[in-house]
């Protein structure tokens, strides 16, 4: 079993600690993770600009993909959607495809659109597997109680068909599970953690963060766990502004799922980035009697 | 004449939603049927009084000059429940990115943060610079820091940038 790791924008030039956490966790479990080369971005980000803008993009890295030995592994939810969504319109609009490829062939690329491309929650739960992830646990988190964020891009359109069920989600819950924590199911799980509105207007992107964030502390959890680098960079990175935004004082943890596979796994907190979260962390680490120093 | 002015101006709305039909997409707006059930779910109406059924209904009947000019185009946050409630595969969502396209391709200006994103997706491919972050032990770390490999970026970045140029160019 081997992927090719397509981390996106953010988490390759900000959010380290997820590409870290990934790479060492999936080297625990002796399963190989190639880098390609010639990416760039999914453009998700830049459909509001224009979005042939984001076709050629998305499309683009497609055909880098494409031309790789193993599927796709990506790490950020809006990444996927963007490949899974350029794939559709991309199969429906024959002029569609034939403009973004004769644009390609500038760069020596071609689109054809068999890339198999799954998100990490889906390597981990569907082709890993949760049986093997169990076995794998070194350090039982049994201590503790987590809320799942599995962000917005992962559940939603049904219609475009995702990862995981947009009422019901489970695959993260039966991950975190896997390792001994339980997880809750809680109000305001769903909930969007305001990246995208955050470009244009601050002062609600950190009232949403703050909302989902106090939702989970409502819930009495231990931390939450994100699978997203847009999840983390608000949930996480920007959650003391959030409080000051909602009125509250926030004090959760939230780790990426991949730093949690690894404390399970027996993995020193540095090797997977914990220093790098802005959130108060040090409890969970505390919870499972692990030093952090 | 008044009556021409009125053919006219009709004509040119009816030119934006032709347009707006055009952008690559979902948007779909004709098969609203105003049921609102985007609205009651909307994760942004509550913080902003944004009512995406009525932007819709503006789009549908061809009243979308005004809304180009308006911020209410951007205030959304994307997180596409109004897309998972609608019964009528409307995705509103998808009309406000839609309309942002038009809005700009039209002459307006971008909000500064998605002209930096720009800007640096065409320099570099990526939508931001390699950060140098700081942890919560106050140190500062960069990729190479943390043994992560170098980015791999577009290998002939002047061809990529002259193709990427070309592709945000593109209007319907």
């Amino acid at each position: 079993m081997k992927y090719v790791i397509y981390p996106g924008c953010l988490t390759l030039t900000e959010q380290y600690a997820y590409e870290l956490s990934t790479r060492r966790v999936f080297e625990a479990l002796g399963i190989e993770l190639l880098t390609p080369e010639n990416i760039s971005c999914c453009g998700a980000p830049l459909r509001s600009v224009n979005a042939y803008g984001w076709i050629y993009l998305a499309a683009r890295n497609m055909a880098v993909l494409e031309d790789e030995e193993a599927p796709a592994m990506i790490l950020c939810n809006w990444c996927h959607l963007s490949f899974t969504h350029a794939r559709k319109l991309l199969s429906e609009k024959e002029e569609l495809r034939l403009w973004v490829n004769e644009l390609l062939k500038e760069e020596d690329l071609e689109y054809r659109g068999d890339l198999e491309f799954k998100h990490l929650v889906e390597v981990l739960h569907d082709d890993i597997g949760i049986k093997v992830i169990a076995e794998s646990v070194k350090v039982k988190l049994e201590s503790l109680t987590l809320s799942p964020h599995s962000g917005c891009q992962l559940i939603r359109p049904t219609e475009l068909g995702r990862p995981d069920n947009s009422v019901n989600p489970v695959k993260l819950s039966n991950l975190i599970e896997a390792l001994g924590a339980k997880a809750v199911r809680h109000v305001g799980e769903l909930e969007c953690c305001g990246w995208a509105i955050y470009k244009t207007r601050v002062d609600a992107g950190l009232t949403l963060a703050g909302n989902r964030i106090k939702a989970a502390s409502d819930a009495k959890v231990d931390g939450m766990i994100v699978v997203c680098p847009h999840g983390a960079e608000m949930l996480d990175g920007m959650q003391s502004e959030a409080g000051k935004a909602i009125g509250s004082k926030l004090e959760l943890p939230v780790l990426y799922y991949t730093q949690l596979l690894g404390l399970a796994l027996g993995i020193e907190p540095k090797e997977l980035g914990l220093q790098l979260n802005r959130s108060p962390v040090e409890r969970i680490l505390e919870r499972i009697s692990i030093n952090s120093s | 004449m008044a009556e021409a002015v009125t053919v006219l101006t009709k004509i040119a709305q009816l030119e934006l939603l032709r347009r707006l039909l055009k952008v690559p997409g979902d948007q779909n707006p004709l098969s609203c049927m105003q049921c609102g059930k985007c609205t009651s779910g909307c994760t942004i109406m509550v913080l902003l009084e944004n009512y995406p059924h009525r932007v819709v209904d503006r789009v549908r009947l061809g009243l979308i000059e005004d809304l180009l000019k308006s911020d209410v185009i951007w205030a959304c946050t994307q997180c596409l429940k109004c897309k998972e409630a609608c019964p009528q595969k409307v995705s509103p969502m998808e009309v406000f990115l839609a309309l942002r396209n038009l809005a700009i391709s039209g002459g307006a200006s971008l909000p500064e943060s998605y002209m930096k994103m720009l800007a640096t997706a065409i320099e570099t491919g990526f939508i931001q610079e390699p950060l140098e972050v700081v942890g919560r032990d106050g140190k500062s770390y960069k990729r190479e820091d943390l043994g992560l490999p170098p980015i791999s970026g577009p290998k002939k970045l002047d061809v990529f940038q002259l193709t990427i140029m070309k592709a945000f160019e593109k209007s319907p």
